[in-house]
């Protein structure tokens, strides 16, 4: 914090160092010089470090995704009542240098109306920001708890619902073995377009 | 000696003369107390560095450590409570005192020419401090900072072109886990310390140059900022810290909720500082990206970027009064809007439901912790342990139609919402008794009370209420049969209620209303009519067995089985309305629960752990 110069007499003593007054391309060459040799010593470790940091930005290998289809639930668990219920989607989970087998990655709602073979499946993550949307009191609608985003059970948002875009739908399927199984798959918050999170 | 010493040290340093240009600042016209606040938030920030180094030396960054750590900080490691507390509320005062001099900044027009550029440094800072704020909240990595995080990157995912990729990098990776906590850790205690005390440097070197914008007109003489100010800025400091230490004490530390749990969900808050953002997103319904947009970012870069241009407003004629009118507006603004936040809150069942889960989660967490946290984390310690399924069992399918509601109506409500349409009955609401202080000599004495009985906390809402012969109409009476007062007296009602209790194990001293509640129950004219208590068995099948009510077995084959002789056997199918949750009772789809989590339920409600 100098921010006091230092004494001006001193400046003007015999002796000091004056500004260069030699050839006009030696000196030039001298201030090329110390800029270029300033800025490869500074950008060089600014720019290894930028590229570490920039790491979540690259392209991760595909066997770290979660699989494809995943087993949530066994088929006479969801009757066709229309009646959503909830999920944990279990996988195995990568957290960069932790490996977690078959741990819960999120959840999904899983609804089958009347006559359908198959139920419909929404991530329970809310598309508006992220937190998780929960069966709302009167059984009726979802609501999120965070920004009272609503959706009726067709995952369409209500009109006076912040969220953009209706619930992220999933494909499902039913296995051989009587498994209600899920394409689970994390979709971006807060835009209109569903995109996936790969 | 010492002397010489110094002007030895000083000839080589020049310390003495930086000492007398920091000390002996010309105050214009006085010391003042409405100077004291840039000093109280420089006070602050070294307070913040002092506790966060230390807690940095106990803190272990990565998504299966950082709780458990925060835990040990907090409850094992000595004075970790107040050390943990005055980081934690000293980084709210913060806040607070920053509002308090932007307020005097622009209330004194001490941001005009030429003091413009110290308040866009200043204004840096407020953000360097928000962002602080913002790091600061998920470092403990439990559900509350989780999940407000969760929201927080994802607003910065809406920022125009770069969004989705700055979130990316914020959050260090696609999912939130190991990296998002190392990352918001280097953000917290290096990247933003180091950028405040860059432009804090400036700040105070800008602040020296143009000096103290002195209260007009000046009527005192002028003095120097040694002894007068420094006393005032040191009794400011001083209240700011007693205020820290009187919230820690108050609040009972800082809070740590149950551990990080993605799969787990949980009602995002921000801390209550942004709540006014948290609930201006809210206005913007119905209008898709474009709202978020315009209430997450636009709106609030707006004011933001007005706040900037304040001393080009301030040079024109009544514009340093447009821009005072504007800070006004704008906090109170924030105020109403974060009084909206609370106020929506509180009445909101679900919310609240969701805050009294939180604690019993927390409560349940911190409790094991205490038995050592296996080395892969509290979160998958918690995952298969029968306590905390039946924390998740209590909540996902006993209080959906119980209620657990203490005297002060906290706990877990469920309310009736009203029909859609003409014609179509209410749903939710309550159904079963309120199992707050089930076994116990409040919950029979309520029970007995022909005033509470038929209420929601008891038979109310359930088939046994119309019941002939049943308990609701023989606590009741009629006036032809009074029922239960032809038999008994009020003052019997403690006695029975004592007598009770004791069957649980939770009324052992007071040894003669026990004994004389014992007999009351024996009463063949009474009680004993149709429940069995100590008896020979023969009352078994006409209405619960009362001997060992309340103990955790008796509740535990309850939940197991209602349908047993021993409960609720009697009933008719249709007045049956709890279901079994044992293997061998349950019906053949549901999935039942296992032993150990009915027995860890029973223990639950009898509050044992």
């Amino acid at each position: 914090m100098a921010e006091k110069p230092s004494s001006p007499a001193k400046r003007d003593a015999p002796g000091a160092p004056r500004p260069p007054d030699g050839s006009q391309r030696r000196d030039f060459l001298t201030r090329l010089g110390a800029i270029v040799v300033g800025a490869v010593a500074g950008l060089v470790p600014l720019g290894a470090a930028a590229f570490t940091f920039f790491d979540p930005l690259r392209k991760k290998p595909p066997e770290k995704l979660p699989p494809e289809w995943i087993a949530v639930a066994a088929a006479n668990q969801v009757p066709d009542d229309g009646f959503p219920r909830r999920f944990e989607v279990v996988a195995d989970l990568w957290d960069q240098w932790t490996f977690i087998p078959q741990q819960p990655i999120g959840a999904v709602f899983l609804i089958r109306n009347k006559g359908e073979s198959k139920p419909t499946a929404f991530n329970v993550t809310c598309p508006h920001l992220g937190c998780a949307v929960v069966l709302a009191p009167d059984q009726r609608s979802f609501k999120c708890p965070c920004h009272n985003s609503a959706f009726d059970l067709q995952g369409v948002t209500t009109p006076d619902s912040p969220s953009p875009r209706a619930m992220d739908e999933l494909e499902t399927r039913i296995s051989q073995n009587g498994q209600i199984e899920v394409k689970y798959e994390n979709y971006y918050a807060g835009i209109k377009d569903k995109l996936a999170k790969r | 000696m010492i002397q010489g010493l110094l002007r030895w040290l000083d000839d080589r340093t020049g310390c003495q003369a930086f000492l007398r240009e920091a000390l002996y600042e010309h105050v214009p016209g006085g010391s003042r107390w409405r100077y004291v606040w840039g000093s109280t938030l420089v006070f602050a920030f070294v307070v913040q560095t002092i506790t966060g180094l230390i807690l940095w030396a106990a803190y272990s960054p990565s998504s299966n450590s950082a709780w458990e750590s925060v835990y040990y900080i907090q409850n094992e490691m000595q004075g970790g409570f107040w050390l943990r507390g005055i980081h934690h509320f000293m980084a709210q005062a913060m806040v607070v005192l920053l509002a308090l001099h932007l307020v005097q900044v622009v209330w004194d027009g001490a941001y005009k020419a030429p003091r413009e550029v110290n308040l866009w440094l200043g204004l840096i800072l407020m953000q360097i401090v928000l962002g602080l704020s913002l790091t600061g909240y998920l470092l403990p990595w439990d559900q509350k900072g989780y999940w407000a995080t969760r929201v927080a990157t994802n607003l910065m995912g809406l920022v125009p072109f770069v969004g989705k990729s700055l979130q990316d990098v914020v959050v260090g990776g696609k999912e939130y886990g190991h990296h998002t906590v190392t990352r918001f850790f280097a953000l917290h205690a290096g990247i933003l310390p180091a950028l405040l005390v860059f432009f804090l440097v400036m700040h105070i070197a800008v602040f020296r140059r143009h000096g103290i914008c002195a209260k007009q007109p000046i009527k005192r003489p002028d003095q120097t900022f040694w002894p007068d100010q420094v006393l005032k800025d040191g009794v400011a400091c001083l209240a700011v810290l007693a205020v820290v230490l009187g919230l820690n004490w108050y609040f009972n530390g800082a809070d740590l909720g149950a551990p990080a749990d993605g799969a787990r969900e949980y009602f995002a808050r921000p801390e209550w500082y942004f709540l006014y953002l948290f609930q201006f997103l809210k206005l913007f319904e119905g209008m898709g990206e474009t709202g978020e947009l315009l209430g997450a970012i636009v709106i609030p870069g707006a004011v933001m970027g007005f706040l900037f241009l304040m001393p080009f407003v301030g040079r024109v004629r009544v514009g340093h009064y447009f821009n005072v009118a504007f800070l006004i507006c704008v906090l109170f603004g924030v105020g109403v809007l974060t009084f909206l936040a609370r106020w929506e809150d509180q009445h909101n069942v679900a919310y609240q439901n969701a805050v009294w889960e939180g604690e019993q989660n927390a409560k349940l967490a911190k409790k094991l912790a205490t038995y050592g946290i296996p080395p892969e984390g509290m979160k998958l310690a918690l995952r298969n342990n029968a306590r905390a399924l039946a924390l998740r069992t209590l909540t996902e399918t006993c209080l959906r139609c119980h209620t657990y509601v203490d005297e002060n109506g906290h706990g877990w409500n469920l309310v009736e919402t009203p029909p859609e349409k003409v014609g179509d009955r209410p749903s939710g609401g309550p159904s079963a008794p309120n199992l707050y202080n089930f076994g116990r000599r409040a919950w029979v004495e309520g029970l007995l009370n022909k005033e509470k009985i038929a209420g929601d906390h008891y038979f109310g809402r359930t088939p046994i209420k119309n019941r002939d012969g049943g308990m609701v109409k023989y606590i009741t009476g009629t006036p032809e049969d009074p029922g239960f007062s032809a038999t008994y007296k009020p003052e019997d009602i403690p006695k029975i209620a004592a007598a009770l209790a004791a069957e649980g194990g939770f009324q052992t001293e007071d040894k003669e209303p026990i004994a004389a509640g014992r007999a009351l129950l024996q009463n063949s004219s009474g009680c004993a009519m149709c429940h069995e208590f100590h008896g020979d068995g023969s009352l078994i099948g006409t209405a619960p067995n009362l001997t060992g009510w309340g103990s955790r077995e008796w509740i535990a084959g309850m939940i197991s089985n209602p349908s047993h002789q021993n409960y609720y056997g009697h009933l008719s199918a249709n007045e049956q309305t709890m279901p079994a949750f044992s293997a061998s009772a349950r019906s053949a789809n549901k999935v039942p629960l296992h032993p150990e989590v009915i027995k860890a339920l029973a223990e639950w409600l009898r509050g044992e752990w």
